[in-house]
């Protein structure tokens, strides 16, 4: 008998009863859907996350003052750390990290302003933040040096503030107010928005950017404290050795201990990594569960099928059919049952994945692997859990079976 | 020619240490062309004598030579195999599969037998032509008389072109103008060179046929040849 006949026969006799057959697959179908809904997600926050850091700057390391011991005035970072720090063998770029608290930018209609997320910068920052310049220029080293009244803004910020985001923004001014004071700078380059500060992470929404020259910056909050450092360096091999030797300066520099934290980014990515690769590997055990109890829920039915179909066995091996025609019949039929649940599973669990994603504001990633191992693990149990009744097919009697009732 | 020939064949079931012999030093010979019918009360043998001769189940001993070749020693799938391509079997209570057409249920045995779809068709529909039914080849059983049904299982028996039938009891659930009409065809069949071995309990049905084994507590006690034999076109010889 061949396989074209075996599947068709099969098929229908699985159609033959619907409601069975669909509530014997509703264990394989939670099951790989589950699988596939947690595998999607997880792959697409994973991707997510590595935009980030990569739109952050890859290799880039994160300085910071260490928020476990009590800081004195002497440990705050300052632009003299700055100019330490760039002096160090085998730092190629550094960035203070400095960004001012409540300020608000005036919107198209002069009544309205919005919260604005602003930072200041060094030139170098476009080394380390790779911002994607839509129109005019960065900030340069002269902008920082002479403390020009400069902003890059992203294009959020200019359809906010302009109406309109195109070449003519440039050479307009935006005005900032803080509580120390307004500012009003002028626009030299519009980037284009980026995933990179952590605050729109969870919404849809790009928040208002405002970059302006670290000098400029400083003299609008009139603070000259710096959150930390971002710092390139010429050799990521050295990782280890630069982190140590960075603190190393910074403590020296400071006649201090253990108040900076030093991190880079692949060291956060891995971390948020294997988080979630622990999330995936357990809700993927629960969901095997799941797909053990299907197959088991199949192994019956299909018990339940042999002994239903005992005298068709009978007609059928007094008709010729071998006990090997007969176990690849109920196996077919086994595979038939899980397989479709399989797809079905793939095809729920991608529509899951998809209403999650949309309101996590993930893109679920559907891997080739994963439709590999959806397939090929309902394939698997349909096999596994139709071996045993297949065989008590293939073993009847042919007697016995054809004096069946 | 000869077709089969038993020697000395014992049919022996153990049941709670109880042994019954079915079947005790059987010895018969059927020639090519013949129509036998084996007879017997219930408990006699007949069907054991009949399951061992369809190739459904193996003696405890002796010899069954079908075709040159002693299936007595033949393992399951050797069975299968004979009963495939040198078997057919009519039963009683018909035995076509309920969700199968006339065409697909004939077409079976060809399935088992590696035939081309093309060919299967062809042969099955030639089959079912023959036995009257080649306007029913869509029906499903449920949608036949219990007659046409029996027809449909003949068809279905025939269509390997089978060095033997083999009939369990094929008029037992019939009325008795559709027991003429399936004697008529197997009365055809065996004009047309075909050998059948028909199991029955009735003397009526019986004396269609050319030869009869009578059988008792496992033993042949009358086997002779038919006298007066019925001739389902009408009339008798």
């Amino acid at each position: 008998m061949n396989f074209g006949e075996c599947a068709k026969s099969a098929f229908r006799n699985v159609f033959s009863n619907k409601m069975r057959t669909f509530l014997t697959m509703l264990g394989i179908i939670i099951g790989i859907s589950s699988v596939i809904a947690i595998v999607s997600i997880g792959n697409g926050s994973q991707a997510a996350i590595e935009k980030e850091f990569e739109s952050f700057g890859t290799g880039s390391l994160t300085v910071s003052l260490s928020g476990y011991n009590d800081i004195e005035t002497r440990d705050l970072l300052t632009m003299e750390d700055y100019d330490m720090l760039k002096e160090i063998e085998g730092v190629s770029y550094v960035n203070p990290t400095y960004s001012g608290q409540s300020t608000y930018i005036k919107l198209l209609d002069p009544q309205e302003t919005k919260s604005a997320s602003v930072s200041g910068v060094t030139a170098d920052a476009k080394y380390i933040d790779n911002p994607t310049m839509l129109y005019g220029r960065y900030i340069s080293q002269n902008d920082v040096d002479m403390r020009t009244n400069v902003a890059v803004i992203n294009d959020t910020t200019a359809l906010k503030v302009f109406g309109r985001c195109d070449e003519a923004v440039i050479g307009e001014k935006i005005k900032l107010k803080t509580w120390k004071g307004t500012g009003k700078y002028t626009v030299i380059g519009i980037m284009e928005n980026t995933n990179a500060s952590a605050e729109t992470q969870y919404s849809d929404e790009f928040p208002e950017t405002v970059i302006l020259p670290i000098s400029t910056a400083m003299r609008l909050y009139n603070n000259k404290n710096l959150n930390g450092f971002s710092i390139l360096i010429e050799d990521l091999d050295q990782t280890d050795s630069m982190k140590e030797r960075i603190v190393a300066a910074l403590e020296e520099f400071h006649g201090n201990e253990d108040k900076y934290y030093i991190q880079d980014s692949s060291e956060m990515v891995d971390s948020i990594n294997s988080i979630l690769s622990y999330v995936t590997l357990f809700i993927s055990f629960v969901a095997g569960i799941s797909l053990l109890v299907g197959g088991i829920g199949v192994m019956n039915i299909m018990m339940v099928t042999v002994t239903e179909r005992t005298r068709e066995i009978g007609i059928r091996k007094s008709i010729g059919a071998k006990n090997k025609d007969i176990k690849i019949q109920f196996m077919t039929e086994a595979v038939i049952l899980t397989g479709m649940g399989g797809l079905a599973g793939l095809v729920i669990g991608v529509a899951f994945a998809m209403v999650i994603g949309h309101f996590a504001g993930i893109t679920p990633v559907l891997s080739v692997g994963a439709v590999a191992m959806a397939v090929g693990i309902s394939t698997g149990i349909g096999i596994i859990f139709g071996v045993t009744p297949a065989n008590k097919a293939a073993k009847l009697d042919p007697i016995e079976a054809l004096r069946f009732e | 020619m000869e077709l089969l020939r038993l020697e000395h064949l014992k049919k022996e079931y153990n049941q709670n240490e109880l042994s019954v012999m079915a079947l005790d030093d059987i010895n018969l010979s059927v020639e090519d062309g013949e129509f036998l019918s084996i007879m017997g009360t219930s408990g006699s043998g007949k069907s054991t004598m009949l399951n061992i001769l369809g190739c459904l189940d193996s003696p405890t001993s002796g010899a069954y030579y079908l075709d040159g070749e002693n299936v007595a020693k033949f393992k399951d799938e050797q069975l299968a195999e004979i009963r495939n391509k040198k078997i057919g079997f009519v039963f009683q209570s018909f035995n076509l599969l309920p969700k199968l057409s006339s065409l697909e249920n004939v077409e079976l045995p060809m399935v088992y037998a590696g035939v081309p779809k093309k060919i299967r068709q062809e042969r099955a529909i030639a089959a079912l032509e023959r036995v009257g039914l080649g306007k029913r080849l869509k029906h499903r059983p449920n949608e036949l008389s219990g007659g046409q049904r029996q027809r449909v299982a003949i068809a279905r028996a025939l269509v390997n072109e089978p060095a033997i039938l083999m009939a369990d009891e094929p008029t037992g659930n019939l009325d008795s103008r559709s027991t003429v009409e399936i004697m008529e065809i197997f009365q055809g069949l065996n004009d047309d060179g075909t050998t059948i071995v028909m199991v029955t309990h009735e003397p009526d049905v019986a004396q269609y046929t050319k030869r009869i084994a009578l059988f008792k507590d496992g033993h042949i006690i009358k086997d002779e040849p038919v006298e007066n034999r019925t001739l389902a076109g009408g009339g008798s010889i």
